[in-house]
């Protein structure tokens, strides 16, 4: 059960750039990485004093999945940390709407499939520097199948952006897919939440009730929960223009220092296109 | 855990009162479902005969969450150092694809002191709701639940052991002392239990 190493090497503008994803030997070294990642840069145009979109691009095998910045009951978040040049900023991570596994055992997770962006915009200084140095990156990940597979790589980014890391399109496929944060106005449906934690209680139950002008064909609830709070079931019902979803509490940590809050992302699907809303529900109850 | 449902144990069986489609799991506060195992050399422990504090460790020589934590000899030193003190560890294997062989090269490759237990058909699992390898238990000596969740604080072993805080540690220092668990439920991390079909 030692641990193996993964490496490929990817040429940008002349320059190797090693790619090690650690693993552990479970796979077995005939067995190929289930996940490759690589940076790439929406535009090759570095306008002083703006900002430029960048991302670890995964590519996932089949089968295999990756997990949003709530695993669920199992897994590990997906990590992207980017350490731009000095003078240049990056903003928090932007996770485009999840999918949702579940396993033989009942167990629910929460993550992507095939292929997934997680970007954010990096500032740039005014004036650009003509060589202002590569942005890196420590990535790490768990895949998992039947089994998991933990992996990591140390990215590098050239400023600016070569040819081959520009890739428009992905930028706008991703940007399609980011749900709509808090605080927009434009969600589809009106809110009512009912119940939560009592006091004393480590556990309660919270109701969702979401009224739509046009029903969507499908509603789903990904929960964030963090180390404060845990989520363990979710029940989404709909009929006509009324949601219900029943989403089951549990208080994680110390006694004295409970979550009043729980982020959430309300997803709806029509005909194959995915839309999610940020909302953050109240969960004492009575609050 | 899962509370929505109450474990019944008695004489050594497990029996559920089970609502339809939920999930039935005892957590912090109840009694902790009491069962019957075979370790990996077919000795059989029964959890309501094993006096004192114990914890419960679910463990999978698959997933690397394991193999790090024993790499570091995480729960092997805890289970050394809280073994003076009369404290119990199992760990308990849920993998519904392996057997009491592979328990016993793993626990020989790695000198581990604790009996692992084959729940190869999860009932165990699903009694006590374990989601993921690791996932902590710890059962008071009056048979109650006072822990569970994660080792530490630390899912990636980013941080060197030193500087990481160990729940079950903590916890268990505060059984010994008699003081309730100031921090009884953490969330778990790890690779999720892989559960027969």
């Amino acid at each position: 059960m030692s641990a193996c190493l993964v490496g490929g090497v990817g040429r940008v503008r002349g320059v190797l750039l090693p790619v090690l994803a650690l693993c552990a030997a479970t796979a077995g070294a005939a067995d190929p990485a289930p996940v490759t990642v690589r940076l790439i840069a929406d535009t090759a145009h570095l306008e002083a004093g703006g900002s430029v979109d960048v991302g670890a691009l995964f590519t996932i095998a089949p089968g295999w999945h990756i997990y949003w910045k709530n695993p669920g009951d199992s897994g590990l978040a997906t990590s992207v940390r980017l350490a731009p040049p000095e003078g240049m900023s990056a903003g928090a991570l932007q996770w485009p709407l999840p999918e949702r596994f579940s396993d033989a055992g009942g167990l629910v997770s929460y993550g992507y499939e095939h292929s997934t962006l997680l970007a954010t915009g990096v500032r740039l200084p005014s004036p650009v520097p003509a060589h202002p140095g590569p942005i890196r990156a420590e990535v790490s990940w768990l895949a998992c199948k039947e089994r998991c597979i933990l992996g990591e790589a140390r990215l590098e980014l050239e400023l600016p952006p070569p040819p081959a890391a520009v890739r428009a399109a992905t930028f706008e496929r991703w940007r399609e897919r980011l749900p709509l944060p808090l605080g927009t106005a434009g969600a589809p449906f009106e809110l009512n939440v009912i119940g939560g934690l009592t006091a004393g209680a480590s556990a309660g139950e919270l109701t969702l009730w979401l009224r739509w002008a046009t029903p969507p064909s499908q509603v789903e609830l990904f929960p964030e929960g963090g180390d404060r709070l845990k989520v363990d079931r979710v029940h989404v019902q709909t009929r006509g223009g009324l949601t219900r979803i029943d989403v089951t509490l549990h208080a994680l940590g110390p006694a004295g220092d409970r979550a009043r809050s729980l982020p959430v992302l309300v997803v709806t699907s029509d005909a194959a296109v995915r839309k999610g809303y940020e909302v953050r529900l109240p969960v004492v109850a009575g609050s | 855990m899962r509370r929505m449902n109450r474990i019944v144990a008695t004489a050594g069986m497990v029996m559920a009162i089970v609502a339809p489609g939920m999930g039935v799991a005892a957590g912090v506060g109840d009694k902790a479902p009491d069962f019957t195992l075979t370790d990996q050399d077919g000795n059989t422990v029964t959890l309501s005969e094993v006096p004192g504090v114990r914890v419960l460790e679910w463990t999978n020589p698959d997933c690397p969450f394991v193999q790090r934590h024993t790499r570091e000899g995480t729960m092997k030193e805890l289970a050394a150092r809280y073994a003076t003190e009369g404290v119990t560890w199992l760990t308990i294997n849920s993998t519904h694809y392996m057997n009491r062989e592979t328990d016993r090269e793993w626990r020989s490759e790695h000198h581990l002191m604790a009996p692992i237990l084959g729940d190869f058909d999860g009932k165990v699992g699903h009694a006590y709701g374990a989601e993921t390898t690791p996932h902590m238990f710890i059962v008071a000596a009056d048979g109650t639940i006072v822990y569970e969740g994660a080792i530490d604080d630390d899912p990636r072993g980013a941080e060197p052991a030193a500087q990481r805080t160990n729940y079950v540690a903590r916890a268990l220092d505060e059984v010994l002392d008699g003081k309730t668990v100031t921090t009884p439920e953490t969330r778990p991390y790890g690779c999720s239990v892989k559960y027969e079909k």
